[in-house]
C-alpha cells in the first residue's frame, strides 16, 4: 500500500508539472534577424517567433535586429548563434565564415523561391530592355537578391550594361525600399525599376497597386527566398532542434505574448519552412559572379 | 364504442386520413414517365450548370488567359492575384496558377495548385465535362512527378517535398478514375 501511495504521488507530481511552462536554462541563444525596413517592425514580426523558439527548444532566446549592411560584421565577430537574412547574405555568410543551412522561408507563389523583375509602366514606350538605354532606373537595396543582383544579372545577361548604358540608376534610401521603387516607376519617376516579385505580388494582393498598372519587361529565374541559418559553432543538435521547430510551425501555431495570443507565422509574414540543399543556392552564386558582387567582388 | 358525436367526428376523420393516405401512397408509386422528365431536367440543370460556369470563367479569366497566351506570365500570375480577391477560394484561379507555374518550369508549385483546383472542382479531371483540363494535368503529372519524386530521393527528409508528391500522386489517382 506504502509503494501505491509513493508511485500515485509521483505520477500526480508529473501530470501537475508537465502543465506549467517548461523553465529555460543555459545561455540565451542570439538570433539575428535582418531588418527589412525598421527595427520596430523586425521586432514586432520575429517576437512571437522567439518567443515560441524559446518554449520549444527551452532556452532563453534573444531576438537581434540587424542592418543588412552590418550582418558580416556582426556574424563574424560572433554576435549570433543564428541568423535569418536573404539568400545572397546566406551565400555571402556561407562561404566567408561557414554557416550551415537551417530552413528556406516560404512565401507567396514561388514558396520558398522568389524572382526579380524588371518593370515598367504599362502605357511606357519601352518594350525590352534594349530599349532601357539612356533611361532612368531605380533598383532595390544593393543586397537585395531579387531587389537588385536578379536584375542587373537579367541586363548583362542580355547584352545590356546598366553603368554604361542607362542614364542614371538610383537606390531608394530609408524604409520600404522594395515599394518605393515600384511606386517611384507608377508616379514616372523613373522609367524602369527592379521590384521583387514578392513584393508584386502582395501589393497586388493587398490592392496597393493593380495589375495592370505595370508591364514586367523581364524576370529571373527562381532563386531561394530568406533563409535561416547557424554559426559552424552552434552544437548540431541544437541547430536539428532549431530546424525541426521551424519546419513543425503551421499556420494555427500559436504563442502568448503580454495576454495576446498570436499565430507565429502570420506575425511574420512567413507562409512556413522548406529544408533545400546548399546547391540550391548556386544561382545566387553563378548571379553573384557575373554582377561581381560579394562574397565574390573582385576590383 | 361511438359513444357520444366527439367520438364519432374522429372516428370519420382518421378514416379520410387514413384514405388520403392510402391514395397518395398509391399515387407516388413508380411511374416510368416521371422518372424519364426528372432525368431530363436533371439533365438540363447540369447543362445550365456548365453553361453558367464556362460564361462565368469566360468573363472573370478571359484577361488572365490573354496574358497567359501571349506569354505575359508574370503578369498573368499578377492578374490571378488581384482576382484572388474578389473571388477567394475560387478553384480556377488554383487551375491557371497550376497551368502558368507549370509554364515557367516551377513543378513542384505547379503540381500543389493543380492538386487544390482538382480538390474543389473534379470536372477539370473529368472527360465528359466542358471544364474538362485533362490534357493541362496529365503533362503536369508526367513531366513533374518523375522531378519531384527525384528530389524527394535525394532528401528524403524533406516534408514539403514529401507533400508535392502527395499531390502529385492524388492527380495521378485522379486521372485513372480513383475517387477522393
Amino acid at each position: 500500500m506504502k509503494y501505491l501511495i509513493l508511485i500515485l504521488t509521483f505520477f500526480l507530481t508529473g501530470v501537475v508539472l508537465s502543465g506549467c511552462d517548461q523553465p529555460l536554462e543555459g545561455p540565451p541563444i542570439r538570433i539575428g534577424y535582418m531588418n527589412c525596413n525598421s527595427v520596430e517592425e523586425t521586432m514586432e514580426r520575429f517576437r512571437p517567433l522567439t518567443v515560441y523558439l524559446e518554449q520549444q527548444l527551452g532556452r532563453p532566446c534573444e531576438a537581434i535586429p540587424v542592418d543588412t549592411q552590418d550582418l558580416e560584421s556582426r556574424f563574424a565577430a560572433g554576435e549570433f548563434d543564428f541568423v535569418h537574412g536573404n539568400s545572397l547574405l546566406y551565400v555571402i555568410l556561407k562561404e566567408n565564415h561557414d554557416l550551415q543551412l537551417v530552413a528556406t522561408e516560404k512565401r507567396g507563389q514561388f514558396g520558398s523561391r522568389t524572382a526579380g523583375a524588371i518593370i515598367v509602366r504599362r502605357d511606357s514606350p519601352i518594350q525590352s530592355l534594349k530599349d532601357l538605354k539612356g533611361k532612368r532606373m531605380i533598383f532595390g537595396p544593393q543586397l537585395a537578391p531579387s531587389g537588385f543582383l536578379a536584375q542587373y544579372d537579367l541586363m548583362l545577361q542580355a547584352g545590356f550594361d546598366p553603368d554604361r548604358e542607362l542614364d542614371y540608376y538610383a537606390l531608394p534610401r530609408g524604409t520600404f525600399k522594395h515599394e518605393k521603387v515600384i511606386y517611384a516607376v507608377y508616379f514616372g519617376d523613373y522609367d524602369a525599376a527592379a521590384a521583387p516579385a514578392l513584393d508584386l505580388e502582395i501589393m497586388t494582393r493587398e490592392g496597393k497597386i493593380s495589375a495592370d498598372d505595370f508591364r514586367v519587361l523581364a524576370q529571373s529565374e527562381t532563386i531561394p527566398y530568406c533563409t535561416f541559418g547557424a554559426s559552424k559553432n552552434v552544437d548540431s543538435k541544437l541547430t536539428e532542434k532549431f530546424r525541426k521547430v521551424l519546419l513543425d510551425l503551421t499556420p494555427e501555431t500559436t504563442v502568448e505574448i503580454d495576454g495576446q495570443r498570436l499565430k507565429v507565422l502570420d506575425a511574420a509574414w512567413i507562409d512556413g519552412f522548406e529544408t533545400l540543399l546548399d546547391k540550391d543556392y548556386d544561382l545566387i552564386r553563378v548571379m553573384a559572379k557575373r554582377v561581381n558582387m560579394p562574397p565574390y567582388q573582385e576590383f | 364504442m361511438l359513444r357520444d358525436r366527439f367520438d364519432q367526428i374522429m372516428m370519420a376523420s382518421l378514416v379520410v386520413v387514413l384514405l388520403f393516405t392510402v391514395v397518395v401512397l398509391v399515387g407516388a408509386g413508380p411511374d416510368e414517365s416521371n422518372h424519364v422528365n426528372s432525368a431530363i431536367s436533371r439533365h438540363l440543370e447540369r447543362e445550365r450548370i456548365y453553361q453558367a460556369r464556362v460564361a462565368f470563367i469566360d468573363r472573370h479569366f478571359s484577361p488572365v488567359i490573354a496574358l497567359r497566351d501571349s506569354g505575359a506570365l508574370p503578369e498573368a500570375l499578377l492578374k490571378l492575384e488581384e482576382l484572388h480577391r474578389t473571388l477567394p477560394g475560387e478553384a480556377h484561379i488554383d487551375l491557371l496558377s497550376g497551368d502558368i507555374l507549370l509554364r515557367m518550369g516551377q513543378f513542384d508549385r505547379a503540381l500543389t495548385k493543380l492538386a487544390a483546383a482538382v480538390r474543389r472542382n473534379a470536372d477539370y479531371v473529368d472527360t465528359a465535362s466542358p471544364l474538362s483540363q485533362r490534357p493541362l494535368i496529365e503533362s503536369a503529372v508526367s513531366e513533374g512527378l518523375p522531378l519531384v519524386r527525384d528530389r524527394l530521393r535525394s532528401q528524403p527528409d524533406s516534408r514539403s517535398m514529401a507533400m508535392v508528391v502527395k499531390d502529385g500522386y492524388y492527380l495521378q489517382s485522379r486521372l485513372a478514375g480513383g475517387c477522393e
